[in-house]
């Protein structure tokens, strides 16, 4: 697993390439999803992600990042990674509640189709 | 507003329908007339026709240029096309080297279009919406750059449960369709912790604020198109009804760089939408 994802040093960390392992473009929850779903198997207990190489990174994914990281019991640290994707994982991380609207008395235009 | 005034978009979407209906009152789909199909007519019209039993008769338009946008007329079922296109699978993992491959091929990594952060993010968080969501079996992204009309469209189409078939789902309350769209646009999700469900809000901000262009969102009988300058159209209407969701923007071509940063977070203003159809 280890090999598949980067390589396994000998002080036994795990290193990954998210650049050669997704994308340079990381976009889906799925993705991030994936990415820890493998950290948690692996037998290694500290993981460091590599961003290099990183062009753009979508909210969705960061905010994902974010939880799963929070989550889980492995140490878990992030390299070179871009400035600009680095700000995306900033705002991404704080917490943010939308959810206020509901049911509201919506009255829909007529359609001349 | 008569119809021929709705914005260009609305149009084209209208188009389809227009076209799919006529195909069910009298079987052919007649598209001698069309001058031009841009993704939001040209996508649902495509997986409408491939999708249809019998196969619909289609008149080819009389321009042999928007001829070669409907290779289905030739008897192919092989989605040859003039416009360029990328399928959505399930398997996340080829999802992103997909997309990333068709916006590097046919859209100049977005670097024009808003800035490769900006363009990549918009189509992302949309075609995440769709794998979250949207439990499809086919999900297309299509789109093209018109250089010489100033602009760049994409249409992204699913055949999923739509927005308020999730909500009915998950029993999350809506007055109707078009309602279900706005509660998503405004936070509401189907998701588990309440920080998901902000990507169509996202979406909607970066599109109209950010990108100075607009997008509509099509699901079930419900409409939401949101236009430049707080302009924006709510239709609930069975004859336009879509069984899964269809979702298209429309920006300027060249539009300038944005940061997304500034729209992260930020919170849609729905009120307009509530406010449009009264």
């Amino acid at each position: 697993m280890e090999g598949e994802l980067g390589f396994m040093s000998k002080s036994k960390i795990l290193r990954i390439s998210l650049k050669r392992t997704i994308a340079p473009y990381l976009a889906l929850r799925a993705s991030a999803d994936r990415l820890f779903d493998r950290i948690e198997s692996s037998q290694s207990k500290e993981a460091v992600i590599d961003f290099s190489g990183i062009e753009t990174i979508t909210r969705s994914f960061a905010h994902q990042y974010a939880l799963r990281k929070q989550s889980s019991q492995k140490s878990i640290s992030e390299a070179r990674v871009p400035s600009s994707i680095k700000s995306v994982m900033v705002l991404s991380a704080k917490p943010v509640h939308m959810a206020t609207v509901a049911c509201r008395a919506v009255k829909p235009m007529q359609l001349l189709l | 507003m008569a119809s021929e005034n709705y914005p260009e978009l609305v149009q084209c979407y209208l188009d389809y329908h227009r076209l799919r209906t006529h195909n069910e009152q009298r079987g052919v789909i007649d598209l001698s007339g069309i001058t031009f199909l841009y993704p939001s007519t040209l996508l649902p019209l495509r997986y409408y026709t491939h999708n249809t039993q019998p196969t619909p008769k289609l008149i080819q338009p009389n321009d042999p240029n928007v001829a070669n946008y409907m290779e289905l007329a030739k008897g192919s079922r092989a989605w040859t096309t003039g416009c360029p296109y990328v399928e959505i699978t399930q398997k996340s993992k080829e999802v992103e080297k997909d997309l990333n491959n068709f916006f590097g091929k046919h859209f100049e990594h977005g670097e024009k279009c808003g800035g490769q952060n900006a363009f990549k993010t918009l189509i992302g968080e949309l075609v995440d919406n769709v794998l979250e969501h949207s439990e499809f079996s086919k999900a297309y992204v299509e789109g093209q750059i018109y250089k010489k009309k100033g602009f760049t469209e994409l249409c992204i189409l699913d055949n999923g449960k739509s927005i308020p078939g999730s909500f009915k789902e998950h029993g999350k309350p809506f007055k109707n369709d078009v309602d279900a769209i706005i509660q998503a646009i405004s936070g509401v999700t189907t998701k588990a912790g309440d920080e998901r469900g902000t990507g169509l809000g996202f979406v909607s901000n970066l599109i109209t604020k950010g990108l100075c262009g607009e997008a509509f969102i099509s699901s079930g009988d419900g409409f939401v198109y949101l236009g430049k300058n707080g302009k924006d159209l709510v239709f609930n209407d069975p004859r336009i009804r879509y069984k899964g969701t269809i979702a298209a923007l429309r920006m300027p071509y060249v539009a300038k760089k944005v940061d997304i940063n500034d729209f992260i977070n930020t919170r849609p203003n729905t009120a307009r939408l509530l406010s449009a159809g009264t």
